[in-house]
């Protein structure tokens, strides 16, 4: 570096942060828990196999359906759960090498997918909500019995929609500022 | 000394340095180089080429950087006092002096925009041009392009006062 103004100003950057152990610390703190996580799903997957394969040859020579469910659903759904999240977690660091600019584009990508999902989920929270209206008015015109069970379910729904409501407008504009930071990073790129 | 303890010793302090160019708070910069070490390890393994390992890693840690500046809550914002030294205990004249020198070179880096930050903070790191260009998907011209506009925004902040 032949300019001084820089000559200078590497010599003030370089003096500073040089403490690499809280990073150390943290790398092998990652190491284990990776290797901790996999370990988990692994033993959770073939525990739920091998209890689906258990269950499976009880069901059969017991002649007992519910058996045989529980063992479908052990054996079909864990394991290709947890090589779902595996994978995921690879999907998710394929991103980490591509161009500053292409980060920005998948985070533009990605921030627009959750804000698709987010007004998804609300319109389920309403259609739950027009189900409790719809229970209430039943119950106020006579059509069906006040039960324990449609109390207690009632009262489920109130506190899916009462807590989902606000949590997905937060997650809306957590979502609508991030998109913003991407756009503007976008423009500052595009400037160039 | 195993693998990555030894790639830490080698490339921590870079991290730490180019965590301050994109997160204000000490705490926050602090987690942020964290953070990027571990991207790093984990991308280590899809390093094709080991002669390319210096701008592979920065380009890693640049990208998390990138991450966290698009998922934080609280913008930049400039000629504030630095929290590293507000909270700074009183110490010899001098070193106060640099700290503060350091903070406010910081603090004019990070009110640099990206296009001109990721390549000045690169060669401050000691990175060719040709690694640089490597590390951000650049061509070297335009490396050195960024890199001039770069100085000139940083020299006139400077002069404005933010660095001193």
């Amino acid at each position: 570096m032949s300019d001084d103004f820089l000559t200078r100003i590497q010599s003030e950057w370089r003096e500073g942060a040089n403490d690499v152990e809280p990073v150390r610390r943290r790398v092998r703190l990652d190491l284990w828990t990776a290797r901790a996580v996999l370990a988990a799903e692994m033993a959770a997957a073939m525990g739920a196999f091998g209890a689906g394969v258990w269950m499976a040859r009880y069901g059969l020579g017991h002649r007992d359906l519910l058996m045989l469910m529980g063992a479908a659903v052990l054996i079909f759904s864990l394991p290709p759960l947890a090589a779902l999240s595996f994978l995921a977690r690879r999907e998710s660091l394929r991103w980490e090498d591509v161009t500053p600019e292409g980060l920005i584009d998948y985070a533009l990508l990605r921030t627009r997918r959750a804000a698709r999902i987010n007004v998804l989920t609300r319109w389920h929270l309403y259609v739950l909500a027009g189900f409790l209206a719809a229970i209430l008015l039943a119950l106020a015109a006579g059509l069906v019995r006040p039960s324990l069970f449609l109390a207690l379910y009632a009262a489920l729904l109130v506190a899916i929609v009462g807590a989902g409501l606000p949590l997905l407008s937060r997650r809306a504009r957590r979502i609508a500022a991030e998109e913003a930071r991407c756009l503007s990073l976008k423009q500052q790129f595009e400037q160039e | 000394m195993s693998e990555h303890d030894r790639i830490i010793g080698e490339y921590g302090p870079a991290l730490s340095r180019l965590a301050r160019a994109y997160e204000r708070d000490p705490g926050l910069a602090a987690e942020l180089a964290q953070e990027m070490a571990v991207a790093v390890w984990r991308a280590l393994p899809r390093l094709q080429d080991p002669d390319r390992r210096r701008a592979f890693i920065f380009r890693i840690a640049h990208n998390r950087a990138v991450s966290h500046v698009i998922s934080r809550v609280r913008e930049p914002r400039v000629g504030e006092v630095p929290d590293s030294l507000a909270c700074e205990q009183p110490g010899p004249e001098r070193t106060l002096l640099e700290k503060e020198r350091q903070a406010r070179l910081a603090e004019a880096i990070r009110a640099l925009p990206l296009p001109h930050r990721q390549p000045l903070v690169l060669l401050l790191e000691g990175l060719s041009y040709a690694e640089i260009a490597e590390a951000l998907g650049l061509s070297e011209t335009n490396v050195g392009v960024r890199i001039n506009r770069a100085k000139q925004k940083l020299k006139a902040m400077l002069e404005d006062g933010i660095g001193r």
